[in-house]
């Protein structure tokens, strides 16, 4: 029993302390599509990993906290790693997302799958 | 009826919740600076670092006033989206400012900025007088 009072408590520990920052997101819906805008200051657009599976989107960016040898006078906020994820209610064509990165801002494009239209069919007379 | 009781009941649960979540719940729910700013200082320099992302240099207005203010000024554009497709809106959009003294005056001359991934950096190098000297010793003759 103490031995998993013990690895509980590493658990929580790690989790502190590699807690990375929650990235804001503004997002918006049309008939077609979803787009997710989100920032991520100090992240290279080569740090930012994008998976979707079983309706959730996942983004994570990750960013090298190096501020060398000068002293932090005033500190409000930290480089660290940046990470959301979305839990999407609509059937999204996962085949078609589509992302985009410019100025730390990351734009992802959600296709909704479109309900087949009715169809009439046409008789045709003999 | 609230008391000053309730208040440090709120207080040390807030306490309680930050050593679970991390200090981003500090950023839930109540007003925010922007753009946050962080300032660095060694013995040449002050580096200011905004985090100011989708903003670009053009936008943005730095001024050093009395030597040893910084001022940061700028918008940061909205995007055009139908009123009625938000889901969600989180980022701050609009004009910012934030001001702050230094503790010593600055080269304004010298001053310069950059952005880099969405962080504005701006390097000041202190005034002459506030530059580490070397003293060059004497040789005794």
């Amino acid at each position: 029993m103490n031995t998993s009072a013990v690895n509980v408590q590493e658990k929580k520990m790690d989790a502190t302390e590699q807690r990375p920052k929650v990235a804001l997101f503004d997002c918006w819906q049309t008939d077609t599509e979803i787009v997710l805008s989100g920032d991520f200051p100090g992240v290279n657009s080569d740090n930012i990993e994008i998976e979707f599976h079983e309706q959730i989107l996942t983004i994570k960016g990750s960013s090298a906290s190096d501020n060398g040898s000068e002293k932090l006078v005033r500190s409000e906020f930290e480089r660290k790693s940046l990470e959301r994820s979305f839990r999407v209610h609509e059937e999204i064509n996962a085949d078609g997302i589509e992302a985009s990165f410019d100025n730390a801002v990351l734009t992802v494009v959600l296709p909704i799958v479109q309900p087949i239209a009715p169809r009439r069919i046409p008789i045709s007379t003999p | 009826m609230l008391n000053d009781n309730a208040f440090a009941q709120m207080n040390r649960l807030r306490t309680e919740l930050e050593k679970v979540f991390g200090s981003d719940l500090k950023n839930y729910g109540c007003a925010q600076v922007h753009p946050k700013v962080n300032v660095l200082e060694d013995a040449e320099s002050f580096l200011v670092e905004a985090e100011l992302p989708g903003v670009s240099l053009e936008d943005i207005e730095i001024l050093v006033l009395e030597g040893d203010q910084v001022s940061i000024k700028g918008k940061r554009k909205e995007s055009e989206v139908q009123p009625n497709a938000w889901i969600r809106k989180e980022r701050s959009m609009g004009e910012f400012a934030r001001s702050f003294k230094l503790s010593c005056g600055v080269d304004v001359e010298s001053v310069k900025a950059r952005m880099s991934n969405g962080v504005l950096e701006i390097r000041l190098p202190k005034a002459a007088a506030h530059q580490p000297r070397k003293i060059e010793i004497e040789t005794g003759a």
